[in-house]
């Protein structure tokens, strides 16, 4: 018998006043437009720039670099909607991307796997897509479901595996859309037409979404803006993820990063409008910092630029995926991976963004610990808990109560005490003691339960129809993958 | 003897503010205070306490030594608290000016155990650890003043004062004692502040020592505490009143019920002190636990009890007087994920709320186990949440649009001037990403280990001059003699 997926738990946002202001955001958005209109993207794509040029966007050919002029790019966005929904298997997981709350995603996309049972790194495989999101499924501050590794078992046609692996078992969004061969996206779209149950359905509510990497500075690369289209024509939301390095692909300014970062996401959100105008669109960027000494890849900045992403994304009028990250560089569950885990649970309802969260992930977003995704799932919890806003009324004052008991006495034996102390939740993996009164490490106490919800959590399954289309889409794909595959290695 | 320079103090200066609570809710609150000092009092047993309280217009009931303030008589007497004073230090450049712009931050205090920094056996804590970790303390440039890490358990007669000369004698900060609990006791202590501050005027002016006194829940005064507090506050010492009510055990099992049974505790206090001596400098703290419904446990930062340090911060602001804020804390047992994961979520949201002062560096195991390498991990989530809120550059320098321009699409950052000047503003932890020959990282607390066992090694802060030091040691002699025969 299948189990209950509980129901997702949105996370408000009731501190977030917006760290900068209408001027400073303009200030931004006008040198997002003179990147744009001067010194232009590089797209390695024919068919991307036909579409510019077509609509009088300035594009040379042989350098393949497109210039946007401001009015274009204005113009291309007001297209663009603010608001839409991501759909889950059931309505209750719909996720509406309107700003009023923020929901919590898995990290991705890493490639190695700290193996549940023997406990030794190994490439990731399909297997461990679908085992997180069976767990992913009964976790309730998981609301979007990206593959938190990849499928590298088997071969090109990997990302529509582990679209496969999230969708058949998880009642929740799925990050689905990857960067493939153009030809290939195509199959994306369909298993996400089928799993909705018609093509107007997917429009409606669709149960995947795709992300798409730019190339930072300000290039995009061809597989990957060509395989955008193609989403966006069939109504499948697409975000665009730009990751400046400060230092070393942008510069060594967090602003001068997100313009860099934001010139990037805004030329593929316009192309994509100006291909399937009111294509639903979201807008990322991930900043990070070259480490001075060794070149290498720092993760964590400061909250106010991560804040400033996410309203850049409301200035240009789409949803934002952002915000606080219990995502860590520490190769380990550490002291390290703790505190930036502690510290981007906190940010989340101050940060805002739609999506947000990353959980399950160490060592810059490469390898997956499955227990991480319990620890970094406890944190949002206590986050949520408590910095979700402090509302009370009489009775939560108590004061007939405190009355009662006056002056030195205690509180343990009131019936207020027995009612109200039940509203607290108890953390199924910090605090638990034994009993020596010892503290259990909480990284055990997370693998454990991992490996009780893994083996006791089945999602509703999909209707044996739609598994077996499923299953003839990806066998099709394997053949054109191959096919492509060949051909590319053709002289 | 040579000295090092004490590195100056880096306070967290928010550029943003958040609010928790709506005016309106701050003013149910206060009148929830209200109503629970005019009609349920607080017990209090100090004949001195009692007759000030008496003469200023509350009602007391001398049996059971239960005041119960009129709010006119409550709201009369803190309106004479100052919001904005200064915190002085040995050295003027380390002084606190609690102003609203700049949030300092203590090292948590009153541990009962070390893990041995040289044998990592674990012991009971003594008077040499709160000298050392003066000294760590006075190194580091998150820690505004020091709290006594450790109480110093091999002086038991008078191990609050030996607290204090192990602190003054180590640091140029500014300390703030929380275990002087008697009136004589108290006599001593502000006796060495005087040393310290060269003469009583400039004792108020510059105060080097400040004192918290908690408060008990629910809603009751320690004598000695009480009394302890009065003295320090004639002499315009720093006092303040910190509840620790526990959700469920000493307090109602709701947040807003144990916010209000806390607040009237401290108000009732701070009540007095004004009563007494209108004008003193004065804090607020509100630092309540949730009791772990299996075990009983003090949990302190556990579930929504973090939010409430944070409402603790708009409390008192509301009051009209400076807070000292919960921040770090963990229950964990050892340095490592879960220490880590605890300590900055309060630190960074009462920082945005506009804390003056907080405490909380340093202790693990609900804030009695001194690591004294924890205060160098803490001191790095001080920074990370420092910068979180100092503010961006939002200059067209930072914008940087023609560098880019200049760079072009696929182009690197790597060549331009204005990267190599950048990148040297920028702030790197000196704990983790530490490269290694083999290309991977450090143990973030192998280095704090290590930075530790530096600061030791080296810091020497600028010494008490001579005749300070002999006059510190002739207090501590009279009071050990006298106290150690009561």
């Amino acid at each position: 018998m299948a189990s209950e997926t509980p129901d997702i738990i949105p996370f408000a946002s009731p501190f977030t006043g917006g760290l900068l202001s209408s001027a400073q955001l303009e200030t931004l958005q006008e040198g997002t437009l003179r990147l744009l209109d001067e010194v232009g993207v590089h797209i390695p794509s024919r068919q991307a720039l036909t579409i510019f040029a077509d609509h009088e966007a300035s594009v040379d050919w042989d350098r393949q670099i497109v210039r946007i002029p401001p009015h274009l790019v204005r113009k291309a966005m007001s297209t663009a909607p603010r608001s839409f929904v991501l759909g889950g298997r059931d309505e209750r997981f719909d996720l509406t991307l309107d700003g009023s709350c923020s929901y919590l995603c898995t990290d991705g996309t890493g490639v190695h796997v700290v193996d549940l049972e023997t406990r030794e790194m190994r490439p990731s495989r399909k297997e461990d897509v679908a085992m997180t999101a069976r767990v992913c499924d009964a976790l309730p501050m998981v609301s979007f479901f990206w593959p938190p590794v990849s499928a590298q078992d088997c071969g090109s046609t990997a990302p529509l595996h582990q679209c496969h692996a999230a969708l058949t078992n998880t009642l929740k969004h799925v990050r689905g859309g990857m960067t493939v061969p153009p030809g290939l996206a195509a199959y994306a779209v369909e298993m996400a037409t089928v799993v909705a149950g018609s093509a107007l359905e997917r429009r409606r509510r669709p149960p995947i979404c795709a992300n798409i990497c730019t190339i930072a500075p300000l290039a995009h690369d061809r597989d990957g803006i060509e395989t955008a289209l193609v989403y966006a024509e069939a109504g499948i939301p697409t975000s665009f993820m730009a990751m400046p390095t400060m230092g070393s692909t942008a510069p060594a300014t967090p602003l001068g990063a997100l313009v860099v970062g934001d010139a990037e996401v805004v030329s593929g959100m316009v192309l994509l409008q100006l291909a399937h105008p009111g294509a639903p669109v979201f807008h990322s960027i991930i900043t990070s910092l070259m480490h001075p000494r060794t070149g290498g890849y720092i993760g964590e900045v400061s909250a106010p630029v991560t804040v400033m992403a996410v309203q850049l994304a409301h200035a240009w009028g789409v949803p934002s995926l952002g915000g606080g990250s219990t995502s860590t560089d520490s190769p380990i569950i550490d002291w390290h991976a703790g505190s930036d885990a502690g510290r981007g649970t906190a940010l989340i309802p101050l940060l805002g963004g739609e999506i947000c969260g990353y959980m399950g992930l160490t060592d810059g977003s490469m390898v997956l610990y499955p227990e991480k995704i319990i620890l970094d799932h406890e944190l949002c919890q206590i986050a949520y808990e408590k910095l979700g806003g402090f509302e009370f009324d009489e009775t939560d004052m108590a004061l007939n109560v405190i009355r009662d008991v006056g002056p030195r006495g205690h509180f343990l034996a009131q019936e207020h005490t027995r009612r109200r102390i039940r509203d607290f939740r108890l953390s199924s993996v910090l605090h638990r003691r034994d009993s020596d009164g010892g503290v259990h490490d909480p990284a055990q106490m997370a693998l454990a339960e991992f490996k009780r919800i893994y083996q006791t959590h089945r999602p509703q399954p999909l209707p044996p129809r739609v598994q077996s289309e499923l299953d003839r889409i990806l066998a099709a794909a394997e053949r054109q993958g191959a096919q492509t595959q060949g051909d590319a290695h053709e002289p | 003897m040579n000295h090092s320079e004490t590195p100056p103090l880096e306070p967290i200066e928010p550029k943003y503010r958040v609010r928790i609570l709506t005016d309106q809710q701050l003013e149910r609150l206060k009148s929830a205070t209200l109503h629970i000092l005019q009609e349920v009092g607080i017990q209090c047993p100090s004949d001195r306490a009692l007759r000030i309280y008496a003469e200023h217009g509350a009602q007391v009931d001398q049996e059971s030594q239960i005041v119960r303030l009129p709010s006119d008589v409550v709201l009369d007497a803190i309106s004479h608290a100052p919001r904005f004073y200064t915190m002085g230090a040995r050295l003027p450049e380390f002084d606190l000016h609690l102003d609203g712009s700049a949030f300092y931050c203590a090292t948590d205090g009153c541990g009962v155990e070390t893990v041995d920094f040289k044998t990592r056996q674990r012991r009971a804590s003594v008077k040499a650890d709160v000298a050392e970790m003066a000294r760590v303390a006075d190194y580091l440039s998150s820690i505004g003043f020091y709290w006594p890490v450790v109480s110093a358990q091999d002086h038991p007669s008078a191990a609050p004062l030996h607290e204090l000369d192990a602190s003054f004698n180590n640091t140029v900060k500014h300390v703030q004692t929380e275990t002087v609990m008697d009136e004589t006791m108290a006599r001593y202590a502000v006796e060495m502040a005087t040393v310290i501050a060269g003469d009583a005027e400039t004792l108020r002016e510059r105060p080097p020592l400040s004192s918290l006194v908690c408060t008990i829940a629910p809603l009751a005064q320690d004598k000695g505490g009480m009394e302890s507090a009065l003295v320090f506050a004639e002499a315009g010492l720093p006092v303040g009143f910190m509840s620790m009510a526990n959700t469920g055990s000493t307090a109602p099992a709701t947040l807003a019920g144990t916010v209000a049974a806390a607040d009237a505790e401290i108000v009732a206090a701070l009540t007095l002190i004004q009563m007494a001596y209108p004008g003193a400098p004065v804090y607020h703290s509100l630092m309540p636990g949730i009791m772990h419904p299996r075990t009983g446990a003090y949990l302190g930062t556990a579930w929504e009890g973090e939010l409430l340090y944070a409402v603790g911060v708009e409390l008192a602001h509301a009051w009209g007087v400076p807070t000292l804020a919960g921040v770090f804390g963990t229950d964990a047992q050892v340095p490592g994920w879960q220490q880590a994961a605890e300590s900055g979520s309060s630190l960074l949201l009462c920082a945005l709320c506009g804390a003056d002062t907080g405490s909380g560096l340093g202790l693990l195991e609900s804030c009695t186990l001194l690591y004294p390498e924890a205060v160098v991990l803490d001191t790095d989530i001080y920074h990370r949440v420092r910068i979180d809120v100092a503010g961006l550059d939002t200059s067209s320098e930072a914008l940087a649009l023609d560098v880019i321009k200049d760079v072009g699409p696929r182009g690197h950052f790597l060549r331009e001037s204005h990267t190599r000047d950048h990148v040297r503003q920028r702030e790197f932890s000196d704990l983790v990403d530490q490269p290694q020959p083999d290309g991977s990282y450090r143990d973030p607390i192998e280095v704090a280990r290590e930075k530790t066992a530096r600061i030791l090694e080296d810091h020497q802060p600028q010494p008490l001059e001579e005749a300070q030091r002999a006059e510190m040691e002739r207090i501590l002699g009279a009071a050990e003699g006298e106290l150690g025969n009561t």
